[in-house]
């Protein structure tokens, strides 16, 4: 302590009197000289010879000097200043290079920022809710899908008897209208919730209260949780809300409370506009049949999702001891809560991956340039070296140069990865407004980061290996003949094989990705997408609570409809077009078995299928004779007729619901299968058993209005609008979309990831060729003078140009196959993360090598070109 | 241009400090002081010396004074400071418990 309180007021004389200290030094070391030489003369020497001695005895001025310097304080940063305008002195001069480099470090980094941001939301950020590792979702298996929704006594089987969760709620989304006196009615996204909802995620509400077991009580007074952002939207953030009651489907609500901006997270939930209990009747809690609500449990505290795994796998086969007619087939899963479905995930974690190799390339081609610039600088740096420079000095000055690249590249690359952050955002989410994609703190910082390590490692090596060199040899070579050493010159081809190993990698695992989810979004759906047109309607409220008037009411519907000029056929059902499910599923029984049959539940007009083009295959389809009062009938596809009745007539069979009043249907047709990917917890194509029923012998609130048209959309729906608002002024349409669009938004992001993927591949490559074209220039340029002296002997150009070609061909089939062989491991590795992506053809992969090989080869001939058609005399003059 | 192994770590600072306490000496002088007293059996080399004496100085256990020297020419001269002489004292007394353990770890007789 007491040491350096001594050692103040020297250190602060130092830092001030900065320039007379240089003086000084110059001074005390010139007085040393003089006088050492004085004394060398004394001893005889001439006067040249004693300076010299007295010079060489104190081991060079300068290199004193320097040393001196190191012992001031603060030293560092003036070499820092220095090294820096050293640096920026030694870009400008090298233009080249500098653009080579910047361009590099701005690719890899700018890459991996954006992808860093996009992703980010997807796989590294938790839910915002207290604890979210303790919060799980609880999914009935069967061998159709692992995700299906629980029936509402099941439900309640679950909640009373598990011992592992602290709360376990249920949940459906829903839609509501929302109508205030003369204003129009609008639709309203609902998450229907159990009363133990809002404390399972721990958040209290923002003002008033959240519900309580009470409300879901059936016939309890209808409440309603305000989401923040229909708060704000609808009623301008209304502090005086709560209490306040709204028309909801018809009907009044009261408004107990508003929910904090960050409890919605469109992320996982979609838009939410508000909160409902479900309050069930009774008949619905006894109710095995009807598979509509989906279960999230809070883990109590040391509960490990595996242990509640086993917990509910035995639950389950207790209630299926206790009710026969349960499917024997079906079991019950837990899956820890995530954004994004595993498949997702893991797939935009393997894209992530593959985002690093990309920087591994930008590196590789960093250290690849910088080592090509030191050792045409390791004549600059001898004579440093010799007139003074210390080594340390000189490397520190490469290391300068490296970070300086990489600051300028880390300058332009976070301003274009915050724009493209924000495209993708965009494209990606655009129909989830609320979602919140941005260039974080922590993202600028490890893109940033990136850039540093990456200019440091690898100016660092070159730096190490040319100051390796020794001074002498260095300047005693030819400066135009001068190669690097044999060190250098492994390294860099090393470098080389590593860059075309690692873009082939990534070339092959983007490919078979991107094949593998072609052939998967590629599947025929089993009816044709183009030309459809869809909207949904509430059927709800005083004016339609009664089955007939609903029936009648979308009868007419669709006669209007159908009336439209240019609308082929239309048709009114229960689930919107089926893009990526069916909208409700039902646990039949089947005549003849004891078990129950999960199915999806279609109810449709006759028209369905003519609209949609799904194919019979036997039987009939529905008629207008379908209704009520007549025999009740249904349509199955295929892949529930031969998994029923293999090798047997399915027509005539019936079909009927579980308990003591079965209401047989009798199966009357068999239509193709209708199919749609499915992301279950893996990815597959999902031919699940599907039912359709006359809606004339069932009716539904929520319908779907199909029809298949070849007029533009746009019109057809502004003329839908005028046909439904004729019909009943309060009625909102909405929902309208094309099949088509509906289909896309459902693949919206597996399209993303697939852009995403080759977009990396065309970086991986262009940074390869940037980074081989770079150094075969280079060194081509060094052997200027040996080409030229051969070509002057009468070597032809295309020897020439051979010779120069001919080590490129052998280092891009060697970085090709390691490539291949990568990519063969890759490809291992992605199937194993999704067992079910088609494994992509050999031709596939074959070509990507190929293609590989064929951009190396130009990337090295390019400068063999040039070195071949350069003039020998002009060269050797030069010499 | 490698240092010969010639000094203990460490000990050139208390070699320079003992003597710029017996009188304020510059550099040239200095050096010729530490070849004469130590013979041949510590080698500085001049290039160390300067370095060593900036050192000491910022440390603040010398002082320097430009001062005219014996030959006219201005000259900085090397002094001891109050903390220094503490210092040296100091470092003195544990250099010679050092050695004298040394000396009598290396006195046993071999068995």
């Amino acid at each position: 302590m007491r040491r350096w309180i001594h050692a103040i007021p020297a250190r602060l004389k130092a830092i001030v009197y900065r320039r007379r200290i240089e003086q000084d030094l110059d001074d005390e070391l010139a007085f040393h000289v003089a006088m050492q030489a004085r004394a060398n003369a004394r001893e005889g020497m001439t006067d040249a010879e004693a300076y010299r001695r007295a010079r060489l005895e104190i081991d060079g001025v300068e290199q004193t000097k320097e040393r001196s310097r190191d012992v001031l304080p603060l030293h560092w940063a003036r070499d820092a200043i220095q090294d820096v305008r050293y640096g920026l002195r030694g870009l400008r001069k090298s233009p080249r290079f500098t653009v080579a480099a910047v361009l590099t470090v701005v690719l890899g980094v700018g890459a991996n920022a954006t992808i860093f941001s996009v992703l980010n939301p997807l796989l590294f950020k938790a839910l915002p809710y207290p604890e979210p590792e303790r919060i799980v979702q609880v999914f009935r298996t069967s061998p159709q899908s692992d995700r299906w929704p629980h029936s509402m006594a099941n439900y309640l089987d679950h909640r009373a008897r598990n011992t592992v969760f602290e709360h376990l709620a249920a949940v459906n989304w829903e839609d509501t209208s929302f109508a205030e006196p003369g204003q129009p009615a609008e639709r309203l996204f609902t998450l229907r919730t159990t009363g133990n909802f809002f404390g399972l995620f721990g958040v209290g509400p923002l003002i008033g209260r959240t519900f309580t077991d009470a409300d879901d009580q059936a016939g309890a007074g209808e409440v309603v949780v305000l989401s923040y952002g229909f708060w704000q939207r609808r009623f301008n953030g209304d502090p005086t809300i709560v209490g306040r009651a709204i028309r909801l489907n018809g009907g009044n609500s009261t408004v107990v409370g508003v929910m904090p901006r960050d409890f919605e997270y469109p992320l996982f939930w979609g838009n939410i506009d508000l909160w409902r209990p479900f309050a069930a009747t009774a008949q619905v809690r006894q109710d095995r049949g009807n598979n509509f609500v989906r279960e999230f449990g809070r883990l109590k505290p040391g509960v490990t999702p595996d242990q509640a795994d086993a917990a509910m796998k035995a639950i389950d086969k207790q209630i299926l001891a206790e009710h026969a007619n349960l499917d024997r087939r079906e079991g019950m899963r837990i899956e820890k809560l995530n954004i994004v479905n595993p498949v997702m995930r893991r797939m935009s974690a393997f894209a992530f991956g593959l985002t690093f190799l990309v920087l591994l390339i930008a590196c590789v081609n960093l250290a690849n340039l910088q080592l090509a610039r030191t050792a045409a600088r390791a004549r600059e740096f001898a004579i440093r070296g010799a007139i003074g420079g210390g080594k340390g000095r000189l490397l520190r000055q490469s290391l300068a140069d490296s970070l300086l690249l990489s600051l300028v590249g880390g300058a332009i690359a976070i301003p274009l990865s915050f724009w493209c952050t924000r495209l993708i955002a965009a494209q990606q989410f655009a129909d989830l407004p609320d979602v919140r994609v941005v260039l974080e703190p922590a993202t600028l910082a490890f893109a940033f980061g990136s850039a540093m390590v990456t200019g440091l490692i690898f100016g660092a090596v070159p730096a190490w290996l040319a100051s390796r060199a020794d001074i002498n040899d260095v300047l005693k070579q030819n400066p135009q003949s001068m190669t690097a050493g044999p060190g250098p010159q492994r390294f860099r081809k090393g470098l080389i094989v590593a860059e075309i190993a690692f873009a082939l990698i990534i070339l092959s695992g983007a490919v078979s990705l991107v094949r593998g989810l072609q052939r998967i979004t590629a599947v025929d759906p089993g009816w044709r997408v183009d030309g459809v047109l869809a909207a949904r309607l509430n059927l709800v409220g005083p004016t339609y609570s009664d089955p007939v008037a609903r029936r009648s009411f979308f009868e007419t519907l669709r006669d209007r409809v159908a009336g439209i000029p240019g609308v082929a056929s239309a048709a009114v059902s229960s689930s919107s077009v089926p893009t990526a499910t069916f909208s409700a599923s039902t646990s039949f029984a089947v005549e003849g078995r004891t078990d129950s049959v999960l199915a999806y539940n279609e109810r449709v007009t006759p028209e369905y299928f003519a609209t949609l083009q799904v194919p019979l295959r036997r039987g009939r389809l529905f008629t207008a004779d379908d209704r009520f009062g007549r025999i009740p009938v249904m349509v199955i596809n295929e892949a529930m007729a031969r998994a029923l009745w293999p090798g047997e007539n399915p027509l005539g069979k019936r079909i009927g619901n579980r308990g003591p009043n079965p209401n047989w249907r009798e199966v009357v047709g068999v239509v193709g299968d209708v199919t749609f990917p499915s992301f279950g917890a893996s990815y597959s194509v999902d031919t699940a058993f599907e039912t359709y029923q006359p809606l004339a012998q069932t009716g539904t609130q929520f319908v779907n209005i199909l029809l298949r048209t070849d007029r533009q959309a746009d019109v057809i729906a502004s003329e839908l609008r005028r046909v439904v608002s004729a019909l009943d002024r309060d009625l909102p349409v909405y929902g309208l979309i094309t099949a088509r669009a509906a289909e896309q938004r459902q693949t919206a992001s597996l399209r993303l990831l697939a852009n995403v993927l080759a977009g990396f591949a065309a970086l991986g490559l262009l940074l390869a060729a940037i980074g081989i074209f770079g150094v075969v220039s280079y060194s081509t340029a060094q052997r200027a003078g040996e080409l030229g002296m051969r070509m002057a002997l009468g070597a032809r150009q295309s020897a020439v140009l051979w010779l120069v070609l001919e080590q490129g061909v052998r280092l891009t089939m060697v970085g090709a196959a390691v490539g291949l062989a990568g990519g063969l491991a890759l490809g291992r590795v992605l199937s194993s993360l999704m067992p079910n992506l088609p494994a992509p053809e050999v031709s596939i992969v074959l070509g990507a090598f190929a293609f590989m090989v064929l951009v190396a080869i130009a990337a090295f001939s390019i400068p063999a070109w040039r070195a071949s058609r350069t003039n020998p005399m002009l060269v050797l003059r030069h010499e | 241009m490698s240092k010969p192994p010639d000094l203990v770590w460490g000990t050139l600072d208390l070699l320079l400090l003992k003597i710029v306490a017996l009188e304020p000496l510059h550099g040239w002088a200095i050096s010729q002081r530490l070849k004469h007293v130590s013979g041949d059996e510590l080698q500085v080399s001049d290039g160390s010396l300067y370095p060593a004496l900036h050192k000491l100085e910022l440390a603040g256990w010398i002082t320097a004074e430009w001062k005219t020297s014996e030959l006219g020419r201005r000259a900085k001269f090397y002094s001891l400071t109050r903390a220094g002489r503490r210092y040296l004292d100091q470092e003195t007394a544990h250099w010679h418990r050092l050695t004298s353990a040394i000396s009598r770890v290396l006195a046993l007789k071999e068995m």
